[in-house]
C-alpha cells in the first residue's frame, strides 16, 4: 500500500507550543519563510514522527517552555484508496522515550511492521526514502539524530541499492567478534589463572608431602593405607571407651575420633594427676614453711645474741662510769660542788666590792667594825685574799662540770639499756612464737626443735615428694603413651590428606579442566564461524559492488552534470574503500575531471564549490528513487533548504529534477528563497500546497499562514 | 533520467541476493548452520534480529564456559 502525507499537526515540538495543523491540499508542500521562523522545525517534526530519535535523549525535541510539557506530532496519511491513516508520536512528560501509534481508517491500532514492512525492515534510515537537503545549515544540536546524512554518500548509495543490510550486518559482526575476542581473552586468562592456582597448590602439597616423608612416623616400613589407619583409630577409641566406660561412637571420622580420644585421655588422667600434684604441692609448701621458720629462728637467735652482747657492753660502761659509786652519790656531790661554787662566788664578789670601796672612798677605818686600819696593808690583804679564793673557785667549777658530764652519760646509758631490753624482749617473744609454731609442725611436744630433728623432718618430706612425683610420672607416662599413639595416627591422617590432595589436584589438572576447555573451544569455533561469515559477506558484497559501481558512477554523473553543468570535476566516481579491518567495504564518492588534466579522483568536499556539493548531495535520490520506488510505502522527499549555495540560474535545473521526481514522490520542501522557486514551470498548480512561516515568538511558536 | 537506463541486474543487487550467496560459500558446517539460523531470523525480522541471534548464541556460549569454570572452581574449593 502506498501513502502520502495529507496533514501535519505539531504540539510542543522544538519551537512549537499549542497544537498547529498544516493541511497539504495538493500532493506536494512548499514551505517558504525567512530563516529562524520554524521551517526546519516542521521538517524535523515530520521526520521525528516517522522515526523518533535513537541513540540520543529525546528530551532535546521537547519545548521546555511549553506549559503542558507534552510533545506530539501527528501525520495524517492518505492511502491509495483515499482512506485516512494516522501516525502519531507522543513524548509525554516524565517518559523516557516517545511512543509511536499507527491508526487505520477505522481507528484501530496497527503494527508498524504490518503497515510499513519495507520501512520497518530498513529501520530508521531515512536516506533510503527521505532526503534532508543541506543538513550543514542546521546547528548541530538541532540536527536530526539519524546518523545517515545526505552527505554520507556511501551509506546513501548502499541504502538506495538496498544493500545497506550487508555492511550493517558486517559492522554488527565486527563488533560482536571484537566483543567475543575480548571475552575469550578474559576467559582464557581466568582459565590460565585457575590452572596456575592448581599447579601452585599441587606444588605446595608435593612439597609438604616430600617434607613429611623425609622422616615418616613409620620409618622404613611401608606407609599405612587409609584402611589401616582407620582400623587402628577404631581400635584405639575402643580401648579407651572401655576404660572410660562409654560406648565408642560410630558416626565420627578419623580426626574427630582422635579429638575425642584426646579428651577421654584427659578425662581419665587428669583427676589423679591433679590429686598427686595437689599433695606434692602441699608437702612442698610445708617444706618451705619449715625451712623458712628454721631460718627465721636462726636469725632471731642471732639478733637476740647481738642485743645481749650490746647490753653487756652498756653495763660495763656504766660500771666503769660509776666506779663503785651509785648515781645518787653522784648527784649529792654535784649539789655540794654547786654550793661551794656559790659560796666562793659570793666571797669573791664581797672582796671585789671591798676593794672598790677602798679605792673610791679612801677610808681609814673598817666600814663594818670601824676599827682603824692601815689602808695600804688592807689593800694588800684584800688582793692576797682574792688570789687565794679565785683558783679555788675554778677548781670547783671544773670538778662540777666533770660530775655533770658523767651523770648525763649515765642517764643516756640507762635509757639505751632500757630500750635494748625492750627490743630484746620483743625478739625473744618472736622467737618463742616461731618456736611454738615449729613444735606444732614437727609434731614435737616438749622436745626442742633442733637442726637434727628439723633436717630429719625435711628429709622425710622430700621422700614423700619423691614418691608422689614418681607416681605422677607414671601417670603422665600412661597419658603420654596414649598421646603418642594419637599423634602417630594424626600423622598418618595428615599423610593420607596430603596424598589424597595431591591425587585430587593431579586429577583436576589432568581431566578437571577438560569440560571448561571443551566449552572454550566451542566458543572459539563459534567465533571462527562468525569470522568466516563476515569474510564471505564482505567478499560477496565487494563482488556485487565491483560489478555495479562503474554503471552507478555513470548514471550519477549524468544527473550531476545536468544539475551543475560542471566543466572540471564533472564525473562522479564511486570507489570501494576499506574500513573495519578490511571486512566492511566503504563506498567513497569521488569526482574526476574529463578535461585531460590527468588528476586522480578527488574528494568532492575538497574540490567542489558549495553549489556543486549541494547538487551532488541530491544526486543519489534522483538516480535511485525512480529505480526502486515500487518498494516504498512512503515515497517522500523532504528537503530543507536544498538550494543553499546554488547559483540562482541553477535553481531551475534543480526544480526540473524535482519536477521529475514529483511524478512518483511526494515532495516537502522548505526554503527561504521563494523568489527563485518558479514552481509553475515545473509543477502542476493543483498538486502543490504552499505555506509561509511569517514570524516566531517563544509563547506562540512559528506563525504559519496557508497559501 | 530515463528509467530504461537502469539495468535489470540492479534489481538483483540487494542484500537478499548477497545473503543468499553467502550460505553456499561457507566452508565450515558450523558456519553454515549458524548462518542459516541468522538468515532465518533476518527473514522474519531484520538484520538486527540476525545479529541479535548471533550475539545471544555467543553470550550463551560465554555463559557455558563461565558456568563450567565456576563448577570447576567449586570442585577445587571442596
Amino acid at each position: 500500500m502506498k501513502f502520502r502525507i495529507n496533514s501535519i499537526a505539531i504540539e510542543g515540538f522544538k519551537g512549537f507550543t499549542d497544537q498547529q495543523a498544516i493541511q497539504i491540499s495538493g500532493k506536494h508542500l512548499f514551505i517558504f519563510g525567512s530563516n529562524g521562523y520554524g521551517k526546519s522545525s516542521i521538517m524535523e517534526a515530520i521526520r521525528w514522527c516517522l522515526f523518533g530519535l535513537t541513540g540520543r535523549p529525546e528530551e532535546i525535541v521537547r519545548n521546555q517552555f511549553y506549559r503542558t510539557g507534552d510533545c506530539f506530532v501527528e501525520l495524517e496519511l492518505i492511502d491509495q484508496n483515499g482512506d485516512p491513516w494516522k501516525i502519531q508520536r507522543r513524548f509525554s512528560p516524565g517518559g523516557a522515550r516517545s511512543r509511536m501509534t499507527i491508526l487505520d481508517p477505522q481507528g484501530g491500532e496497527r503494527a508498524q511492521s504490518e503497515v510499513f514492512p519495507f520501512l520497518t525492515s530498513l529501520g530508521p534510515r531515512e536516506g533510503t526514502y527521505i532526503v534532508f537537503g543541506g543538513p550543514s545549515q542546521l546547528p548541530s544540536r538541532s540536527r536530526p539524530l539519524e546518523s545517515i546524512e545526505i552527505s554520507d554518500f556511501g551509506k546513501i548509495i548502499y541504502a538506495y541499492l538496498r544493500l545497506e543490510n550487508v555492511p550493517d550486518l558486517i559492522e554488527k559482526l565486527n563488533k560482536l567478534i571484537e566483543d567475543q575476542k575480548e571475552e575469550e581473552r578474559q576467559l582464557a586468562q581466568e582459565i590460565e589463572e585457575e590452572e596456575e592456582n592448581i599447579t601452585d597448590e599441587l606444588k605446595e602439597v608435593e612439597k609438604q608431602l616430600a617434607s613429611f616423608l623425609q622422616e615418616p612416623p613409620w620409618g622404613d616400613a611401608e606407609p599405612p593405607t587409609s584402611t589401616q589407619t582407620k582400623r587402628k583409630t577404631k581400635k584405639l577409641i575402643k580401648q579407651l571407651s572401655q576404660q572410660k566406660g562409654q560406648e565408642s561412637p560410630e558416626d565420627l571420622n578419623g580426626e574427630n575420633l582422635l579429638n575425642l580420644a584426646q579428651r577421654w585421655i584427659q578425662d581419665l588422667a587428669a583427676p589423679e594427676q591433679e590429686e598427686l600434684n595437689k599433695k606434692i604441692s602441699e608437702i612442698k609448701e610445708q617444706q618451705s614453711k619449715v625451712k623458712e621458720l628454721h631460718r627465721k629462728l636462726q636469725e632471731e637467735n642471732q639478733v637476740i645474741k647481738n642485743i645481749e652482747r650490746q647490753n653487756g657492753e652498756i653495763e660495763r660502761k656504766r660500771r666503769n662510769l660509776l666506779d663503785d659509786n651509785d648515781p645518787d652519790g653522784f648527784r649529792k656531790e654535784l649539789e655540794n660542788f654547786n654550793r661551794k661554787i656559790e659560796q666562793t662566788s659570793l666571797l669573791i664578789e664581797i672582796i671585789k666590792k671591798s676593794q672598790l670601796y677602798l679605792e673610791n672612798h679612801g677610808t681609814k677605818e673598817c666600814f663594818i667594825c670601824l676599827t682603824k686600819i692601815d689602808k695600804k696593808k688592807l689593800r694588800g690583804n684584800i688582793e692576797q685574799r682574792l688570789k687565794q679564793v679565785e683558783p679555788h673557785k675554778l677548781q670547783n667549777i671544773q670538778r662540777r662540770d666533770e660530775l655533770k658530764t658523767s651523770l648525763e652519760e649515765l642517764t643516756r646509758l640507762d635509757e639505751g639499756l632500757e630500750r635494748a631490753k625492750q627490743i630484746l624482749k620483743q625478739h625473744q617473744d618472736e622467737y618463742g612464737e616461731k618456736e611454738t609454731l615449729l613444735y606444732k609442725i614437727l609434731n614435737l611436744e616438749k622436745e626442742k626443735p633442733t637442726p637434727e630433728n628439723i633436717n630429719s623432718f625435711l628429709k622425710n618430706l622430700e621422700e614423700q615428694v619423691a614418691e608422689l612425683e614418681q607416681s605422677l610420672e607414671s601417670k603422665q607416662e600412661y597419658r603420654r603413651n596414649w598421646e603418642r599413639k594419637i599423634i602417630r595416627l594424626r600423622e598418618e591422617i595428615r599423610f593420607h590428606r596430603y596424598r589424597d590432595k595431591k591425587q585430587r589436584f593431579e586429577t583436576l589438572l589432568e581431566i578437571g579442566l577438560k569440560p571448561v576447555e571443551e566449552r572454550f573451544d566451542e566458543l572459539v569455533e563459534f567465533r571462527e564461524s562468525l569470522e568466516e561469515i563476515r569474510q564471505v559477506l564482505s567478499f560477496e558484497l565487494k563482488e556485487k559492488l565491483r560489478d555495479a559501481l562503474p554503471l552507478i558512477s555513470k548514471i550519477m554523473t549524468k544527473v550531476y552534470k545536468h544539475l551543475t553543468n560542471q566543466v572540471s570535476f564533472d564525473r562522479v566516481q564511486i570507489e570501494l574503500g576499506e574500513q573495519s579491518g578490511g571486512f566492511s567495504p566503504k563506498l567513497l564518492v569521488r569526482v574526476v575531471s574529463s578535461d585531460g588534466l590527468n588528476l586522480p579522483p578527488l574528494d568532492p568536499e575538497q574540490v567542489l564549490n558549495g553549489q556543486a556539493l549541494s547538487a551532488l548531495r541530491l544526486v543519489p535520490y534522483f538516480v535511485f528513487s525512480r529505480f526502486q520506488r515500487e518498494a516504498w510505502e512512503l515515497d517522500l522527499l523532504l528537503l530543507d533548504d536544498p538550494t543553499q549555495s546554488f547559483d540562482v540560474q541553477r535553481i531551475d535545473l534543480l526544480l526540473e529534477e524535482l519536477g521529475t521526481a514529483a511524478n512518483h514522490a511526494q515532495l516537502i520542501i522548505a526554503t527561504h528563497e521563494e523568489e527563485h522557486f518558479t514552481l509553475s514551470k515545473f509543477f502542476k498548480k493543483e498538486e502543490i500546497s504552499i505555506i509561509h512561516t511569517t514570524g516566531f515568538d517563544i509563547r506562540g511558536g512559528p506563525h504559519i499562514e496557508m497559501g | 533520467m530515463d528509467k530504461n537506463e537502469f539495468p535489470s541486474d540492479f534489481k538483483k543487487l540487494d542484500a537478499v541476493s548477497v545473503f543468499k550467496k553467502v550460505g553456499k560459500q561457507l566452508s565450515l558446517e558450523k558456519s553454515r548452520s549458524l548462518w542459516n539460523r541468522m538468515q532465518s531470523e533476518m527473514q522474519s525480522g531484520s538484520v538486527r534480529r540476525g545479529a541479535s541471534y548471533a550475539e545471544s548464541e555467543f553470550r550463551q556460549r560465554v555463559e557455558q564456559v563461565r558456568k563450567t569454570l565456576s563448577q570447576f572452581k567449586e570442585g577445587v574449593e571442596k
